[in-house]
């Protein structure tokens, strides 16, 4: 089906990501098993969990990094075999972790090539460009300035900046408080939050349980690759999930 | 005697069959005289794990030294033989010094560059016959014995041989030898255990050239003529590929390789086919399917246990 | 006369950097260093010997029909060769490029044969002649070309890395494979690409170069060294590295040549590289990096 007519489809969907039975292993270690999620239209998701757990991996698999068993649709279209640069066409983005900006290009063209998939649509990029210099005001001031040189935190906005500027509709995070200050990584969250709530679903793989928890809707809590609680975050306890689950 | 010397005696007797045939001898002699050149190219890569493209550069050192001793100064052969060798091991730690402190990849480039550098080298000076070489180097002669036979001389080199086999058995079990393997493996963890990187490379890459200026001073002797347009990169090429194609880290893999380089040319000459072609096909082809070499089909690899790494 | 001497080692020196830009392209973007470069040019300029001498075509036509012949040289390599086994290692990497070096000479020598071939140069008018208060500056006319179409080839390829898309995202696939991937790029086909621009400037260089060469299974020996030597001044890493590499090159190498020997020339560049290295391991311009265990 033509990429345009489906995503127009796609508009009445509830369900955008289901997950079933997915399963990545390195060799003969599973980092992720049997395990299965979803996502609706404008949640935002975290998968919380300590180091190791296999939130990274479950991230990577999705976006076609690496290989998987089990099934991953995306707005119902079967994507478990879809090569890795085809998926930001559908509209899933990955913010991968420890940033993965480019470091010997300069903070505008790290951004152009987050649209790279609009890359025929020179309007479009110039208005979602400003909309992220709106957002995240330091990379304005920084257009020229090779990524390399940016401090953390900077670094940080540039990717999420630069993973909104296709306009994906489902937007994934490894681990985006990883080496922040605590008033950066406030800073960072709001304007998820901001994001989310304009529209655009996201799913965060996170080990700072308690910020995240803050502005999501529903976690689910990975041990050794598999889920050990999820719900809503109202509904979940948050020291209890810390001695439990957290191995704090 | 060690079981493992036990695999030199069928080569003791391999030629016996042959005696009529003094070309055969002498196509023999040769792949012998390349082994060892193709031994010290095995030096670098299994034990360092460095690559040389230039390493025809040593063979010819050894060559020209050796045939400018004994027919310009009438130097006797063993002790112009000996100076070949060590002359080629000093040019070697020259240009190991600085080539082995940057990344492999350099270290080839710099290698196949110092190739081209002696190459020209050669063809300029006049002690070296210029372009045109030298020729009329006499056989071996030992005092008052002339190696003329090529019998003699399979016997010559098969003895080499048999005493590099023995040294290296000998290292490759000592700390050093250990050491070089570390090395080999992984430079950084090499590093973290206070292993000085630079010397063993250094080492290597002078026996490296050590050898490989033996087997040039047998080569200019057995030949009787040489000349700069012989030590080509090309040259150089083939003595990595003897090792890849042959098996690395073990003489009878090197001597296949040798054989099958050095034969190949022969056993094809009736045939309108570039032997170039076939070399580098057999070279990418071993590499990706036959990664030992083509020793792994022979299984009398086993047999022979003299797995020298 | 020295200016004489600059002038003209500025010339060969920019051939040396087209060559360098060839090589860094493709090691930047795939990660392999191709030893067999100078011999992939090589085969086209037979090609072109073939067009123009033999069959008697247009110098132009044909001098095209071998640019394209060596993109399409570059792209076969890589996606014959060198993808389906991207995962081995490097040092193997190199090995296969030795590998392809034979089998190029070979096939060059099994069609064309061992012959040095003749062609001619393009523009044989009067040189340029500049009078100064120094003295005379003589530059024949097909020096001026291949200045031209060197520079021109470097101002392409600098404003299509630097302004188009496709150009950024190659720079992306240099940096990490991986994460331009997250992008929507499609790294496979930026490799193929950088190739085949790879392939199109080595065959470039090597139909500037023939003239003064003539065309012979290791016609481009020379070049590809230099080439290599300047991309290694240059730290293999970006473009003014390629260009300045080159340029110093070809202008000591012409000095040596004039005041000192031409027959040793390859021998000082190679003694300059070793003590530049000695100095600075990862070249002029190179920015020194730690290996992953």
């Amino acid at each position: 089906m033509k990429i345009e007519r489906w995503l127009k489809l796609t508009l009445a969907i509830e369900r955008i990501l289901e997950v079933e039975n997915l399963n990545v292993k390195y060799g003969p270690v599973e980092a992720v098993r049997d395990t299965s999620f979803n996502v609706e239209n404008g949640e935002l998701v975290s998968i919380l969990g300590s180091n190791g757990a296999g939130k990274s991996s479950t991230l990577k698999a999705l976006a076609g990094l690496i290989h998987h068993e089990g099934k991953v649709r995306f707005f119902e279209r079967d994507i478990s075999r879809v090569e890795a640069h085809r998926i930001p066409y559908l509209g899933l983005m990955l913010c991968p972790e420890r940033r993965g900006i480019f470091p010997d290009l300069n903070v505008e063209d790290n951004l152009l090539l987050g649209a790279y998939t609009i890359r025929k649509n020179r309007n479009l990029i110039k208005q979602n460009i400003e909309k992220v210099y709106g957002l995240f005001e330091r990379l304005g001031e920084r257009k020229k300035q090779l990524a390399g040189t940016l401090s953390g935190g900077e670094q940080q906005m540039l990717a999420i900046g630069r993973a909104l500027m296709g306009e994906p509709k489902l937007l994934m995070l490894d681990e985006p408080s990883l080496g922040l200050s605590p008033k950066l990584v406030d800073f960072i969250f709001d304007a998820l939050k901001t994001i989310n709530k304009s529209g655009t679903a996201i799913l965060l793989v996170e080990q700072n349980a308690m910020i995240a928890m803050e502005i999501s809707n529903r976690i689910y809590v990975m041990q050794n690759g598999r889920f050990a609680i999820s719900g809503n975050v109202r509904d979940i306890d948050f020291q209890t999930l810390k001695m439990k689950y957290l191995g704090v | 005697m060690n079981k493992k010397y036990w695999w030199f005696l069928p080569f003791v007797l391999f030629p016996i069959p042959f005696l009529e045939y003094p070309f055969l001898l002498s196509i023999f002699v040769l792949i012998g005289i390349y082994t060892i050149a193709a031994i010290g190219m095995d030096v670098l890569t299994t034990w360092a794990g460095q690559i040389s493209i230039g390493n025809a550069a040593f063979f010819a050192v050894g060559a020209y030294t050796s045939a400018i001793l004994v027919v310009n100064f009438h130097v006797p052969f063993l002790i112009a033989f000996l100076i070949s060798g060590i002359l080629s091991a000093l040019i070697g730690v020259m240009v190991g010094l600085p080539a082995l402190r940057v990344s492999g990849f350099y270290l080839a480039v710099i290698t196949m560059a110092f190739g081209i550098a002696i190459q020209q080298m050669i063809g300029v000076f006049q002690i070296t016959g210029g372009y045109n070489g030298i020729r009329n180097i006499p056989v071996p002669t030992f005092w008052i014995f002339k190696a003329g036979n090529p019998i003699y001389q399979y016997y010559i080199v098969l003895a080499i041989i048999f005493l590099i086999f023995t040294v290296i058995s000998r290292i490759s079990f000592s700390k050093s030898g250990m050491s070089l393997f570390a090395i080999r493996d992984s430079e950084t963890a090499a590093k973290a255990f206070g292993i000085n990187l630079l010397k063993y490379k250094l080492a290597a890459f002078a026996s490296s050239a050590a050898l490989t200026g033996f087997a040039g001073s047998l080569y200019a002797s057995a030949i009787g003529f040489i000349s700069p347009s012989q030590f080509d990169l090309t040259l150089s090429l083939d003595l990595l590929a003897m090792v890849i194609v042959g098996g690395a880290g073990n003489i009878m893999g090197v001597m296949i390789g040798a054989a099958f380089f050095i034969g190949l040319p022969f056993l094809l000459s009736g045939y309108n086919i570039s032997i170039t072609i076939i070399q580098g096909v057999a070279l990418i082809l071993i590499l990706l399917f036959l990664p030992k070499g083509l020793l792994q089909i022979f299984k009398i690899k086993d047999l022979f246990k003299k797995k020298v790494i | 006369m020295v200016f004489q001497q600059i002038i003209a080692g500025i010339i060969t020196g920019s051939l040396y950097a087209i060559v360098a830009l060839g090589l860094v392209v493709a090691y930047k973007v795939t990660g392999v260093m191709n030893f067999a470069y100078g011999y992939m040019g090589m085969i086209s300029a037979y090609i072109f010997f073939t067009f123009f001498s033999m069959i008697g075509m247009n110098y132009i036509l044909s001098f095209l029909i071998s640019v394209a012949f060596g993109a399409l040289v570059g792209y076969s390599v890589e996606r014959g060769l060198l993808r389906p086994v991207r995962n081995i290692s490097p040092a193997s990497m190199v090995i296969i490029t030795l590998g392809l070096l034979l089998v190029l000479e070979g096939t060059a020598l099994q069609i064309w044969g061992n012959n040095y071939q003749q062609i001619p140069n393009l523009l044989n008018g009067v040189p340029f002649i500049l009078k100064f208060s120094g003295g005379i500056i003589v530059i024949p006319q097909q020096n001026l070309l291949i200045l031209g179409l060197v520079a021109s080839v470097i101002v392409a390829l600098i404003l299509y890395l630097n302004l188009t898309f496709q150009g950024k995202a190659m720079r992306a696939v240099a940096q990490s494979e991986e994460i331009a991937k997250l992008m929507g790029i499609n790294s496979n086909l930026i490799m193929s690409i950088s190739w085949i621009i790879s392939g199109a400037i080595g065959a470039l260089a090597a139909v500037l170069v023939a003239p003064q060469t003539f065309v012979y299974p290791d016609m481009m020996l020379n070049l590809q060294i230099m080439g290599f030597t300047a991309a290694v001044l240059g730290g293999f890493e970006s473009i003014p590295g390629s260009i300045i590499g080159g340029i110093s090159i070809g202008i000591i190498e012409n000095l040596v040549g004039t005041y000192i020997s031409t027959n040793l020339k390859t021998t000082f560049s190679l003694a300059i590289i070793v003590a530049i290295l000695l100095i600075k391991p990862e070249g002029l311009l190179g920015s020194a990096k730690v290996k992953r265990v």
